[in-house]
């Protein structure tokens, strides 16, 4: 566990009744959670559970079809049309960490964090590429700023993208499943980062297999299946003692295996 | 063999001239329509459905026309009154959009829906997603077949003789209706023409090779 | 007059057809000798191949038509009864179609994986019982599309045939613009030809889809 530092709590991200579905199909049912400022948040649960979609739609790239978002203050309804000021506003508060990278491999790693700050936050050329060098070396990655993501090992190209997404300045990081498409070691690196980042006090949702670290690193565990929170609460109360049959079938299944 | 020599260096001014007015007609012909593929392309993928159909009807009608008859319907067709090698260059500008639109669309689409999500999670606009992200992947992607398209449009240049630009065909048949050499004549515009398209078409495949070569390391 | 100019236009619309589906036929043929010679495994032979193709593909088609079709008057102009202006197009159509298959025969021998060979040699099966019955089907199946797709370009192209004076759809909306000055024969020319394309590309999609379902790849 860390010492947070004694602050006044105020949700930094909220959702109240966030529904999801396609067709018949209820990805996520009403579901509710609050993460306060500072704090890191865990999302587990069985694959198919909702964690992802859950995760994707505190920045709409998955529009849920009813509920309620607000982040850092910036709320959005969204059973109506969302529009493209809200869109920006949710947007420019909220960074993200995608399992497959997603850089841009016609840019290098310099350029892949200073454009987005020169295109969405008008910084010039020269203060986003001084900002992205401050951000690679705090990653630990000075030397790798002309070289391509695809030189780049997966780890390496993993916190690149951690970078390009702090170096807009947001509230909140996502992280959706930041280490599944790594070799463990490899894994370890992107962990190591994402601890520090917790450590500096920034607000973190956090999708993950990684039960070590869950529990180990994140304030709030929240246990999900079948579209529902199962489960939310102390991490470590919740490893050592899961309330819910459901909880205690996913855990054993999962450390079982290792 | 030794006559078609004979006939290539007595007409070889007026063959050298007509493969110059190929060559000039060609790159015209480039410099409007691939551009205008962009364009169409870049339409197709418009939220605005208007713009969308407008773009694939103007595509499905650019390529179901043969170059020969947007010739002469770009010829006889505008009211205004062109040169034949304006209006040449226009009619295969046409035609090249079209086609090149959707080969350009196919390598905009070749771009990893990962990484347009990435840009909007970044709170990129779609602007900017599509020309810093999506356009030049896109046309990096496109280049082996655009450029087999341009060998393709570069040999269509030799249609234009229909409507009296004095091309390298053109003047190939004004020889041959004088000296009945038919066959030489022909046979010497021919390899005229395979002297560019034959070493183009080598290089494209290079290229091409070592590009899917250098994607596959990536 | 307007309802006149459709009817004399569409007079070409079968010569337009036929030049398509011979001009098609034979490339279709001819080509798989080609693709056999530009696959081989003697130097020579493989070269030999691909400068033929590539010979054939770099001159444009109209070039190919009027060399064909004037080109032996040259040496003797009663010639000009056996290579008449029908037997030149589908001739050159054919030659031009031939070396463009044969590039498409090839690009779908290429996405056969290799394996498939050495299956067969595995089981002892003679080379040529490989390549007829477990190679070639598959070829030909990957080839449709790519085949479908230059035969209905083929439909345009034939147009060129008009300017050696075969009786085809341009060649019509010509004769029509000639006698009228105006360019509506062409406007009509063209929407015969999107007429023509449209349901070739239709049913090529069905061919397509049919052979997917029963070569489950």
């Amino acid at each position: 566990m860390r010492n947070s530092p004694a602050k006044a709590t105020s949700p930094a991200i909220k959702l109240e009744n966030v529904e999801k579905r396609f067709g018949d199909h209820v990805v996520l049912k009403q579901v509710s959670l609050t993460v306060d400022e500072g704090q890191v948040l865990a999302l587990i649960g069985p694959s198919g559970a909702g964690k992802s979609t859950l995760l994707r739609c505190i920045n709409l790239l998955e529009r849920p079809t009813a509920g309620t978002i607000t982040v850092d203050g910036v709320t959005v309804e969204t059973d109506h049309k969302v529009s493209a000021r809200e869109l920006a506003a949710l947007r420019s508060r909220v960074g993200m960490v995608f399992q497959s990278f997603n850089l841009f491999p016609h840019m290098t790693a310099l350029r892949n964090i200073a454009l987005p700050q020169q295109r969405v936050l008008g910084r010039s050329k020269e203060e986003a590429e001084e900002r992205a060098h401050t951000l690679l070396k705090r990653v630990g990655l000075a030397d790798k700023a002309l070289q391509y993501p695809g030189r780049c090992s997966g780890g390496q190209q993993q916190r690149i993208a951690i970078a390009r997404a702090l170096a807009l300045d947001p509230k909140v990081m996502l992280f959706d499943e930041p280490t599944s498409a790594l070799d463990p070691e490899l894994g370890l690196e992107v962990l190591k980062v994402m601890r520090e980042l917790a450590d500096e006090g920034m607000t973190m949702a956090i999708v993950t297999h990684e039960m070590q670290f869950a529990r180990d690193v994140s304030d709030h565990l929240v246990v999900m299946s079948d579209g529902a929170i199962t489960e939310e609460g102390d991490p470590q109360e919740i490893f050592a003692a899961p309330q819910q049959q459901r909880t205690r079938d996913f855990l054993r299944a999962v450390l079982d295996r290792r | 063999m030794n006559e078609i020599w004979n006939d290539f260096m007595t007409y070889r001014s007026e063959l050298i001239d007509g493969l110059g007015v190929s060559i000039r007609l060609a790159l015209l012909t480039f410099a409007i329509g691939l551009p205008a593929g962009l364009l169409l392309a870049v339409a197709s993928f418009s939220r605005s459905k208007a713009v969308r159909i407008t773009a694939v009807v103007l595509v499905e009608i650019g390529r179901g026309t043969p170059a020969l008859v947007m010739l002469q319907l770009v010829y006889y067709g505008i009211p205004v009154t062109l040169t034949g090698f304006l209006s040449a260059g226009i009619a295969l500008a046409l035609t090249t959009a079209a086609y090149t639109s959707e080969i350009i669309r196919g390598g905009l689409q070749a771009v990893p829906e990962a990484e347009i999500e990435a840009g909007q999670a970044l709170g990129l606009k779609n602007f900017h997603i599509m020309r810093d992200i999506v356009i030049p992947q896109g046309l990096r992607i496109a280049i082996p077949p655009l450029l087999g398209f341009c060998i393709i449009i570069f040999q269509a240049t030799s249609l234009a003789f229909t409507i009296a630009v004095p091309e390298l065909l053109a003047q190939a048949k004004s020889i041959a209706n004088v000296n009945f050499h038919y066959f030489n004549v022909f046979v010497i515009a021919g390899l005229l023409y395979a002297v560019i398209t034959v070493p183009a078409s080598l290089m494209t495949d290079r290229l091409e090779r070592k590009m899917s070569r250098h994607l596959q390391m990536q | 007059m307007t309802g006149n100019v459709w009817a004399f236009v569409a007079q070409g619309v079968s010569a337009t057809a036929q030049l398509t589906v011979l001009g098609f036929a034979l490339g279709a043929v001819l080509g798989l000798p080609l693709v056999v010679m530009r696959a081989a495994p003697v130097g020579p032979v493989r070269w030999i191949g691909r400068g033929f193709i590539e010979l054939v593909r770099g001159v444009p088609l109209v070039v190919w038509l009027f060399l064909i079709y004037n080109g032996p008057t040259q040496f003797d102009p009663r010639l000009g009864s056996v290579f008449t202006s029908g037997a030149s197009a589908i001739a050159a159509i054919g030659l031009v179609s031939a070396a463009h298959m044969a590039e498409i025969y090839r690009g779908s021998l290429k996405a056969i994986n290799q394996s498939q060979w050495e299956a067969a040699d595995a089981l002892g099966m003679p080379r040529l019982d490989t390549a007829t019955k477990v190679i070639g089907p598959q070829m030909i199946r990957v080839a449709v599309p790519a085949s479908a797709a230059y035969a209905i370009g083929l439909i345009k192209d034939s147009s060129l045939a008009s300017t050696i004076g075969v009786f085809e759809i341009t060649y019509y909306a010509n004769t029509a613009a000639g006698s009228t000055s105006s360019a509506l024969p062409f406007f009509i020319a063209g929407a015969y030809y999107v007429a023509l394309t449209i349901p070739s590309a239709w049913a090529a999609r069905r061919l397509d889809n049919r052979l997917r379902r029963k070569v489950a790849r």
